[in-house]
């Protein structure tokens, strides 16, 4: 058969009795001889109602037919049974056995069988026949112990066939369903059990979630709060104090306005060049004011402010780290790529004298416009002054006039101090005028470097609350489709373990 | 809810069926009973070795006596006795307070923490009365000089020798009451021994009076308010207790319910009065006590009156006559307790801020407070896109998130 195409060969008896009530006899192939005859015996044991086993009394049950029995046995069980009872042992051979040895060998076998739990103790199953003598006697029409035995067997087979089968057919299902649903039912409790604790890890995870968002929020709040009030703070002492260096400066002014020189003659081109002189002493002395007050005042709570919004920014990226590597995600590097441009930024604003950033050049940046506006104003104010100036010129030439030229010189010479005092006292007049605007320039840079850090903490933080909220949202949804991709295979398992229950209900009844 | 402990041998019995423990109709919280499964009797000698709140943690309250839950006729006198000893420290410590705004850098002298110290040290005799009124001073002998001579000023203040002398009548009148219960519960006439009681919680009832007056409780600090309010709590409880000794439960259970929310509309109005941080802090610690601790005990005590009530006159007798043994808990355990409170402020602190932390006491005490800041809180994610902020993942939400991201959101300038 193994190469052969015939897979199976019918052959129809219709006057075999033992075949009236449907039962097929199939003579398998023995095992062990070629795969491909094992293959073939192992499926028809698939579908077997019964097997017999059929050995010889001259070699009966050696190691190989005991290890054949096993798998038949394994083979046939359902997993809840411990023995099969559809497996018939017959003993073939026995006339070629003296009588003497009947008794012994019978024993042996019922031990051996019973031992191996291949056939249960009190379960009429194994069989001592001859085959030949039994027909020999049925041909001949003799009553004889081989016949009687033989009779035996085929009544028990038959009456397995016709009647046990099929109750063992149910029984066997009952129990295979049994197991089924058993196996079934642990499926379910590990679903249901999987998705309260996935449940349970969920709470977990948008509990820390959100307590985070909580926390930077919290934190948002309060480097608001911290900004504001150094920046109060820093704007009431520059205001405390902006007299006292307000004065300073003209004092400084006044100081340097002894070594103005000119080359100039007249005293128009004179006052002209004193009055650069004294724009460039003016700003100048401010630039140095204007250093004091944000190194003195501002640059001591900017760095603060720095340094807490560098410490939460490693808090905040250790927390997002411990999420990745939780959740496999890449949280760390999307803040990190969301906040590029701001680290640079905090390193050189928050670096103390960074080399790149102070506040003292912002300030005096922004102030130069101001100052000039100021100064031009100063300025205008001299040009105001200029009919005085032209009264003076007159006067001056009138004198040069009536003067004799010998006292000339001399008179130039106080002219120019007077020039000197004059423009001075004209610009520090309207510089301390100016005194309110450009303390408001000196408070409005103040402020804008508050205003700066105060944008970029919040930068940082919004975009870690961004990043934090999509995050909650993604992993709420993603909990929902597996609860509830999970729920439907429970509700799944639910109805087929009562359909199994239906089935094994309909086999009972 | 609160939760009971049982000695090994009755939770193995609880646990295989053979006893049951009793649950309140209300809200299916044990009432500290156990009875026979089979038979429905009590089961003798069942008394909790422990009580827990919902969040395991040993229930250990702050004005209210934890002895309340052992409730038995011969139980009530100890319980009186307790609440007269609380009201005593209670009231002592406003000598340090004062009337009008806390004086920086003193009330920490007599927070929670210190407040239960003085407690257990008064417990020992160690505290002396001085015209009525425990003498702080000696008590707090060690402390810094600065909180004694703080003490003389107050003692010297117009404003507060009146209020101290409110003080020292409301707290006398207390003591006498609980003096008479203890002739007045072996009175076997049960007339006469209502009538006593009636006429003994009228004068609690007018220790009351002194400490709802409202001389006493305006122009006081928060410290202060809530230091009164306290006392005031402690003398309802007792009058809940006469109640239950006339064998009205019903009236009991219901009295105590009312207390619990009066206590939440107090604490709200102590809230309302914070201004300092270092109010917040002594506020925090004991309105969290007060909120974990003693609400959730009174919330008890009331349903086991409600269930007391429920019985048959027979099984009433039958409990309001059994021995329990008392609950104690030791001031050194709260004493730890308290310092927890303190170290979770603290923790607060780097995460929050002051009118955060303040905005979460008033969303313990108003639960549509929490959904009100939480539908705002939602309504402005939803205009800046953070999805991830909804009704459904803000319901988890703690009060700390749910303060701070309200005044991210609302509250752009700092208050």
């Amino acid at each position: 058969m193994a190469d052969s195409e015939i897979d199976e060969v019918i052959y129809e008896h219709p006057g075999l009795d033992f075949c009236r009530h449907g039962i097929e006899i199939v003579d398998s192939p023995g095992l062990n001889e070629h795969p491909d005859r094992t293959r073939v015996t192992y499926q028809l044991l698939e579908n077997t109602d019964a097997i017999v086993f059929i050995t010889s009394a001259m070699n009966h049950l050696s190691q190989t037919e005991r290890d054949l029995l096993h798998e038949f046995k394994m083979k046939l069980s359902v997993p809840t049974e411990s023995t099969t009872t559809n497996l018939f042992v017959v003993v073939n051979f026995m006339d070629q056995i003296d009588s003497d040895e009947w008794g012994d060998l019978e024993r042996r076998s019922k031990r051996i069988l019973s031992d191996n739990n291949i056939i249960p103790e009190g379960l009429e199953r194994l069989y001592f026949i001859s085959a030949r003598q039994a027909l020999k006697d049925k041909l001949n029409n003799r009553k004889s112990e081989y016949r009687e035995k033989f009779d035996d067997f085929i009544s028990s087979l038959e009456k397995y066939l016709i009647t046990e089968s099929g109750e063992q057919i149910i029984r066997r299902s009952r129990r295979y369903l049994q197991s089924v649903i058993q196996e079934v039912e642990v499926a379910l409790k590990s679903s249901q059990s999987s998705l309260n604790s996935k449940k349970d890890f969920s709470a977990i995870e948008k509990e820390r979630i959100l307590a985070l968002i909580g926390d930077v929020a919290g934190i948002t709040y309060k480097s608001r709060e911290a900004v504001s009030a150094y920046r109060s703070n820093v704007l009431k002492e520059i205001k405390y104090q902006w007299t006292a260096d307000y004065s300073k400066v003209k004092k400084k002014v006044a100081e340097r306005s002894n070594k103005w020189t000119t080359a100039k003659k007249e005293p128009k081109a004179i006052r002209q060049d004193f009055s650069s002189q004294l724009s460039e002493c003016l700003l100048e002395e401010f630039k140095a004011l204007t250093v004091l007050i944000s190194g003195q005042y501002s640059q001591p709570f900017l760095d603060i402010l720095g340094d807490n919004l560098q410490e939460n920014l490693v808090h905040i990226k250790k927390y997002l780290q411990s999420i990745d590597v939780e959740l496999n995600s890449t949280l760390l590097t999307r803040y990190s790529l969301s906040i590029e441009r701001l680290p640079e930024q905090l390193a050189f604003n928050c670096s103390k004298g960074g080399e790149n950033y102070s506040a003292e050049i912002s300030i005096i940046d922004s102030l130069k416009t101001g100052f000039f506006k100021v100064f031009k104003v100063t300025a205008e104010l001299f040009s105001d002054v200029s009919t005085t100036a032209q009264a003076w010129k007159i006067r001056a030439e009138n004198r040069l006039q009536r003067d004799h030229a010998s006292r000339a010189e001399a008179n130039l010479k106080k002219e120019l101090e007077m020039i000197r005092e004059n423009v001075l006292n004209e610009g520090l007049k309207n510089f301390e005028e100016s005194s309110d605007k450009l303390l408001s320039q000196v408070n409005a840079s103040v402020s804008q470097s508050f205003d700066k850090i105060n944008y970029e903490s919040e930068n940082i933080y919004q975009n870690a609350i961004m990043l934090l909220s999509s995050l909650l949202q993604v992993r709420a949804n993603d909990m929902k489709k597996s609860e509830q991709s999970r729920l439907l295979e429970i509700s799944i398992l639910e109805n087929k373990i009562d359909s199994l229950k239906k089935i094994q209900d309909t086999l009972l009844h | 809810m609160i939760d009971y402990v049982y000695s090994p041998a009755i939770e193995e019995k609880l646990r295989s069926g053979i006893y049951k423990e009793v649950v309140s109709k209300k809200d299916g919280t044990s009432l500290g009973h156990v009875r026979d499964a089979a038979t429905g009797q009590f089961v003798a000698n069942s008394d909790a070795i422990g009580i827990t709140n919902s969040s395991g943690i040993p229930l250990q309250p702050f004005v209210t006596p934890l002895s309340a839950v052992s409730l038995s006729e011969s139980n009530t006198l100890p319980i009186l006795q307790s609440l007269s000893g609380s009201i005593g420290t209670l009231q002592a410590t406003m000598s340090v307070i004062g009337v009008g705004v806390a004086v920086t850098g003193v009330i920490s002298a007599v927070n929670l923490w210190q407040t239960v110290k003085l407690r257990r040290e008064v417990a020992e005799l160690r505290g002396e009365m001085r015209d009525g009124f425990l003498d702080l001073r000696q008590l707090l002998s060690t402390q810094n000089r600065d909180v004694i001579e703080h003490i003389d000023r107050v003692a010297s203040d117009v404003e507060f020798a009146h209020h101290r002398t409110i003080l020292i009548r409301a707290h006398g009148q207390f003591n006498h009451a609980v003096r008479r219960v203890k002739s007045t519960v072996s009175m076997q006439d049960v007339n006469q021994r209502n009538a006593e009681i009636t006429s003994i919680r009228n004068t609690m009832s007018e220790s009351l009076a002194d400490y709802n007056n409202a001389q006493l409780i305006t122009q006081v600090s928060a410290p202060g308010y809530l230091r009164r309010r306290e006392c005031a709590w402690a003398i309802e409880q007792a009058i809940a207790l006469t109640y239950y000794l006339q064998s009205e439960s019903q009236v009991a259970a219901e009295y105590l319910t009312d207390l619990c929310e009066r206590i939440k509309k107090d604490i709200l109005s102590a809230i309302q009065l914070i201004t300092t941080e270092e109010e917040l802090e002594f506020l925090f610690a004991e309105i969290k006590r007060i909120y974990d601790h003693d609400l959730p005990l009174l919330n008890h005590w009331s349903s086991q009156m409600q269930w007391i009530s429920e019985q048959t006159p027979q099984d009433q007798k039958m409990l309001r006559a059994s021995q329990h043994s008392l609950i104690a808990v030791s001031d050194q355990d709260l004493i730890q307790l308290g310092s927890d409170e303190m170290q979770s402020y603290r923790l607060l602190q780097g995460r929050s801020h002051f009118a955060a932390i303040r905005d979460q006491l008033q969303l313990m005490m108003r639960n549509d407070l929490r959904d009100q800041y939480i539908r705002n809180i939602v309504q402005e994610a939803k205009k800046q896109s953070l999805d991830g902020i909804n009704f459904e993942n803000l319901a988890d939400a703690s009060l700390e998130t749910i303060t701070n991201l309200y005044y991210l959101f609302y509250k752009s300038k700092p208050t």
